[in-house]
């Protein structure tokens, strides 16, 4: 039988998230009850049930980013991207704020890491300053970067 | 380049070294001709990334700090001419005089010089996609040798080299083997645990991305000793470059003949799975990580039984850090002799990472037993100038916060036991002056609150009251009964709990109450903040004095809450401010500030 964590992590990959659709497919093609694949969705940090922006900013909860002022830069981050209370995306649909744990580059700290809504590609940014986070957004919403993929 | 030189060019290429620009590097070295890239992992010398090494003869290998896409060219024609000035280090002094004595040798650095290379002796040197460049360095006799040895050898072995484990609670890595191997239920399996889940420990992450045959080899050593023939390495999907690169390692060494049927002309069998974690900080518990793997929610059982005896579908299975696999390879490759001496209690090394306010932040490998200031102060450098060490975060959200004064304690599991912290994985968060106490304990609970499976009592509501009461201080609105109500909870916890992560929840409370109480008295009898962080407690204001009217906070301000014209003071509106210190970071003349209480 197939493992429902590595379902939901390839159907995650496919559609950028999980849709009410989606996990009731898995659940049937794995014989388990919804709730139960419900379940697993909702405790792990990686699954997400709704959908998100092209690109998802995930801000750096770990302690170093929050010894080196990632409360107010996260609250910097919001007022940026203009995110009232509650809300995650723009209402470009462009970017969604989300937490990480720690992606372990505390040395950078503080650190983001911006990924594509499929999580196929993604870019670390240290050291950030207000004026360097600026210039970030403002690349991706003029250009469309391209997230490189990385060299392997 | 006119030159006859034959150039070997090594650029790093992990998480880190990528975030600050490997990867432009990488394209630049590869637009030069007469040379070999070589991309290596990262060398824990985070504080010099991105870096680059030059080899050519005649000249020693030269490294290279802070290097970006435009200075390769010069740095190799330099090179190339003989000028290694702009080097930040010379990997080894050559014998050919060079004529530049003033570039330290790596092993002279304070940063080098008190490290024991063990585990990590190949990150940074050797090439972490390549099977053959492990091999060339070393790699696979500790499997070779083992395979010629019986199981309970391989068990004495690791015995009389008094290995732990590194994941955190020092348990006998033999004793664990041992209890495995004993059992007569088979298929067994074995567990590498690469799921790091603190946050500021990345030991296991650089070990991954920089070595990951180490690990493995280590994974097929425990696999022959306990007479398994599956291993399941589980990675976190949140480190996708340490999970490609065990996936490719574990690919490569099946090619290679390393996994598979007959390892080595032997009978044994044995193959591996890399399993994506799909994150959870409560998977580190191995109860947790079982249930994990077995398809369901990371929710922690009753231990006994522990999986030594009832682990995977209920079968025999052993689980071990990466860092303790790596001690195995390299010990049973190197032999118990030359196992570098620790403690009397704990012989060998530890990788910690020091983060936080520090001059030179990494990973670095001593012996256990190393103090806390040469680690601290010598190794990484003590605090950047202006700033004052308050204290030192040791273990992650399970650890404690142990005060500056307390420097010159040996980093040992009992020692840090015994003042409330533990080694954990490993991680040290170096806290200044600019950080309130009471807020990092707040956010370590946090961080707990949100991980909690929910199935203990304790662990979920415990955390819960413990994070409410914390939110309730740094706003001001304490009560002087919530330092006890805290004492309270956390004893409960402590007793009560399923599991590690409920027991030892506590700790970063307990311990800022013990040693920075008077930080929890200021915000609850003063109401102020005196390291001027907790947001509800402070607030921001324009000096008219030093002002010059330059407009730069106000056109900075995300919230538009500073007022002024050009070349006229500027005034901050107090019921806009979002307190996001933007314009403290922007201002050329240092006008603002934050102030506490009062108001």
């Amino acid at each position: 039988m197939k493992n429902p964590i590595m379902a939901l992590q390839d159907a995650q990959n496919a559609h950028g998230y999980l849709s009410k659709a989606t996990l009731q497919a898995i659940a049937k093609n794995l014989d388990l009850p919804l709730s139960k694949v419900y379940g697993i969705a909702t405790f792990y940090h990686q699954f997400r049930l709704k959908p998100v922006g092209e690109y998802v900013i995930y801000v750096c909860k770990g302690t170093a980013c929050h010894a080196k002022g990632k409360e107010t830069f996260s609250q910097y981050l919001r007022e940026l991207l203009g995110l009232r209370e509650g809300e995650t995306t723009t209402d470009d649909g462009l970017f969604t704020v989300e937490y990480a744990r720690c992606f372990g580059c505390c040395s950078l700290a503080p650190v983001i890491m911006i990924a594509d809504r499929r999580g196929f590609s993604s870019q670390i940014y240290g050291h950030l300053t207000p004026a360097k986070l600026r210039k970030i957004l403002k690349d991706y919403k003029t250009e469309h970067l391209t997230i490189p993929q990385r060299v392997l | 380049m006119a030159t006859t030189h034959w150039l070997t060019v090594k650029v790093p290429l992990a998480s880190c070294t990528i975030a600050s620009g490997a990867e432009d590097i990488l394209n630049e070295v590869a637009k030069l001709e007469q040379i070999d890239v070589k991309t290596v992992g990262c060398m824990g010398l985070d504080f010099i990334d991105p870096w680059i090494e030059l080899e050519a003869d005649p000249y020693p290998p030269a490294i290279y700090a802070h290097v970006t896409a435009k200075d390769v060219e010069r740095l190799v024609q330099e090179y190339l001419a003989g000028n290694l000035a702009s080097a930040y280090a010379l990997r080894r002094r050559t014998e050919q005089p060079t004529g530049q004595d003033a570039i330290p040798v790596l092993a002279e650095l304070d940063a080098w010089k008190h490290q024991t290379k063990w585990v990590t002796r190949n990150c940074g040197i050797v090439d972490p996609e390549s099977v053959d460049d492990y091999v060339a360095l070393g790699g696979y006799q500790g499997l070779q040798r083992s395979l010629g040895m019986t199981p309970e050898d391989v068990i004495e072995e690791l015995k009389q080299a008094g290995l732990r484990g590194r994941g955190g609670a020092g348990f006998p890595t033999w004793l664990k083997w041992n209890i495995c191997r004993e059992q007569a239920e088979t298929p067994k399996y074995v567990i590498a645990n690469c799921d790091e889940g603190d946050p500021g420990a990345f030991m296991n992450r650089l070990l991954a991305e920089s070595d990951p045959h180490r690990i493995l080899e280590g994974l097929m050593i425990s696999g022959y000793t306990i007479g398994a023939e599956k291993g399941f390495i589980f990675v976190r999907a949140e480190k996708p470059l340490a999970a490609k690169r065990l996936e490719k390692a574990v690919d490569d060494a099946r090619a290679a003949g390393y996994l598979g049927e007959h390892i080595l002309g032997s009978r044994f069998n044995f193959d591996v799975d890399v399993f994506l974690s799909a994150g959870a900080f409560v998977c580190g518990e191995e109860t947790a990580m079982i249930a994990s793997i077995e398809g369901g929610r990371a929710v922690p059982r009753q231990r006994p039984p522990y999986p030594a005896t009832k682990g995977y579908h209920d079968h025999p299975t052993t689980i071990n850090n990466v860092e303790t696999l790596a001690h195995v390879a390299t010990i049973l490759t190197e032999g118990r002799d030359a196992f570098p001496r620790g403690t009397t209690k704990t012989p060998g090394t530890k990788v910690y990472c020091v983060t936080g306010s520090v001059k030179r932040t990494g990973a670095f490998e001593v012996a256990i037993g190393t103090s806390i200031r040469q680690l601290v102060y010598e190794i990484a450098g003590g605090p950047p100038e202006g700033r004052e060490i308050k204290a030192f975060q040791i273990g992650g959200p399970s650890g404690g916060c142990i005060p500056a004064s307390m420097a010159d304690l040996s980093l040992d599991y009992e020692t840090l036991q015994a003042v409330g912290a533990i080694m954990g994985s490993g991680g040290i968060v170096v806290i200044d002056d600019t950080n309130c106490m009471v807020d990092i304990a707040r956010f370590f609970v946090s961080f707990t609150k949100a991980e909690s499976c929910g199935k203990c009592l304790t662990g979920r509501v415990g955390t819960r009251i413990l994070a409410e009461t914390l939110d309730r201080i740094v706003q001001g609105k304490g009560a002087p009964s919530d330092l006890d109500n805290l004492a309270t909870v956390c004893t409960s916890m402590t007793t009560a709990s399923l599991c590690a992560l409920g027991r030892t929840a506590p700790n970063p409370v307990l311990t800022t109450l013990k040693y920075f109480e008077d930080e929890y008295a200021a915000h609850i009898l003063e109401r102020t903040c005196p390291s001027l962080v907790c947001s509800p407690l402070i607030t921001y204001h324009i000096d008219a004095a030093r002002c010059i009217g330059c407009t730069v906070c106000a056109r900075n301000c995300p919230a538009n809450a500073i007022m002024g014209e050009l070349k006229g003071v500027h005034v901050i509106d107090q019921t806009k401010c979002v307190k996001c210190g933007t314009c403290i970071a922007v201002c050329p003349q240092q006008a603002i500030s934050k102030r506490t209480g009062g108001e």
